[in-house]
């Protein structure tokens, strides 16, 4: 499902976002998605024992349903697949759970097939 | 190391641990954009046109031979027109992968080399376009396929550390446009309302328009970059969906005629 070489793989982009998020607070992230295409989001911070949340809205601020990908290395890492039903510009929540002990450095990067 | 690349290393040693359906545990259902709960970061990612020619590939094949653009680039006046002509120019140079045309390929190349020279930036491109000539010689259209995208993110960043904010709006806008023009051009000789849907970019728009605004006023009351605004303006107008989801026929031929009128001005210029 996350094959990034060989046939069917999602293509990395090279753009990404950043930022600082304080703990139990969330940003918003826009982007143009399209009808068709597969998007895979991945959210990171640097502290192992953080925990992440990531999220999909329309932009009438309705939660679309999205398929979340965890690993075994901890929650301070998080993926979203994402199938849009419409072309249209969404909104990704990012999020820091209230227990992480810091703010914390973030980054999100995607692909698309 | 970059950090895009920390995240592959990452993804070739994780371990998928589950996957599914879900919301995060704090995830409301309906959310306020734009409050203060949850900031909208300013940053734009303006998508590049390999993702709506793949979205536009699932409905049916089409000649991106045809699509390939032999207009010669001819560097103008000055570095914030530069800029626009390079984002056209790195996308035909998707236009041209997808057509898989090598020839085309390198000599848009070559244009990109010498357009990223003339904006400061070349030193920072020029093993991006070794990588290109590697991979066209293997036939690895991937990799040049990932090659341009990372070139044009090389260019990006580099001016953003010059603090060249202006000309990757620039880039970003020529890239859009370069785009926009070969899809509605698609979407025009061959109309599917389903397909249509691709060019509902009303929010896009609005950032891009945003990021416009944002530029000096000398730059945008020069002739080009008027017209510049303006397009941005009569698309967003144009690319607004019916309540089907679709936009008419008649709107997608007057996106391309728009972003071709346009295109034109900037090659020409």
């Amino acid at each position: 499902m996350i094959d990034l070489e060989g046939p069917g793989a999602f293509t990395l982009r090279e753009s990404w976002w950043h930022g600082q998020v304080q703990p139990g607070k969330a940003k918003l992230v826009q982007q143009q998605l399209f009808k068709q295409n597969s998007y895979l989001f991945w959210l990171a911070v640097p502290d192992p024992e953080a925990q992440v949340y990531l999220d999909l809205y329309d932009e009438s601020g309705q939660i679309v349903e999205t398929e979340k990908i965890t690993y075994s290395e901890g929650k301070y890492v998080l993926s979203m697949l994402v199938q849009p039903q419409a072309t249209g510009f969404y909104y990704i929540r990012i999020g820091l759970d209230k227990s992480a002990k810091s703010q914390q450095d973030w980054a999100l990067i995607y692909a698309y097939k | 190391m970059a950090l895009s690349d920390r995240f592959i290393l990452f993804l070739g040693i994780s371990t998928v641990l589950a996957t599914g359906a879900s919301q995060g545990q704090d995830a409301p259902a309906v959310i306020d954009i734009g409050s203060a709960e949850a900031p909208i970061v300013s940053s734009t990612v303006v998508p590049i046109p390999m993702e709506i020619f793949c979205a536009l590939d699932k409905f049916g094949s089409h000649d991106w031979g045809r699509m390939v653009d032999d207009r010669v680039v001819e560097a103008g006046p000055d570095r914030g027109h530069t800029a626009l002509l390079f984002g056209l120019v790195i996308s035909q140079g998707f236009v041209a992968v997808q057509a898989e045309d090598k020839q085309e390929v390198m000599r848009l190349g070559q244009s990109v080399q010498r357009l990223a020279k003339l904006l400061g930036v070349g030193d920072a491109v020029d093993g991006r376009l070794k990588i290109i000539s590697e991979s066209l010689r293997d036939g690895s259209w991937d990799a040049v396929k990932q090659e341009f995208d990372r070139t044009r993110q090389t260019v990006l960043d580099t001016m953003a550390g010059m603090r060249d904010r202006e000309l990757t709006t620039l880039v970003a806008l020529g890239g859009w446009l370069g785009g926009t023009e070969v899809v509605a051009e698609i979407l025009s000789a061959d109309y599917s309302a389903e397909a249509s849907d691709l060019l509902n970019q009303t929010g896009l728009l609005g950032q891009l328009i945003a990021d416009f605004q944002q530029l000096p006023e000398s730059i945008r009351q020069a002739e080009l970059f008027a017209e510049v605004g303006t397009t941005l303006a009569k698309c967003q107008t144009l690319m607004v969906a019916d309540a089907s989801g679709h936009i008419s026929q008649l709107n997608v031929q007057e996106i391309h005629r728009a972003a071709n009128a346009l295109t034109e001005a900037i090659y020409s210029n």
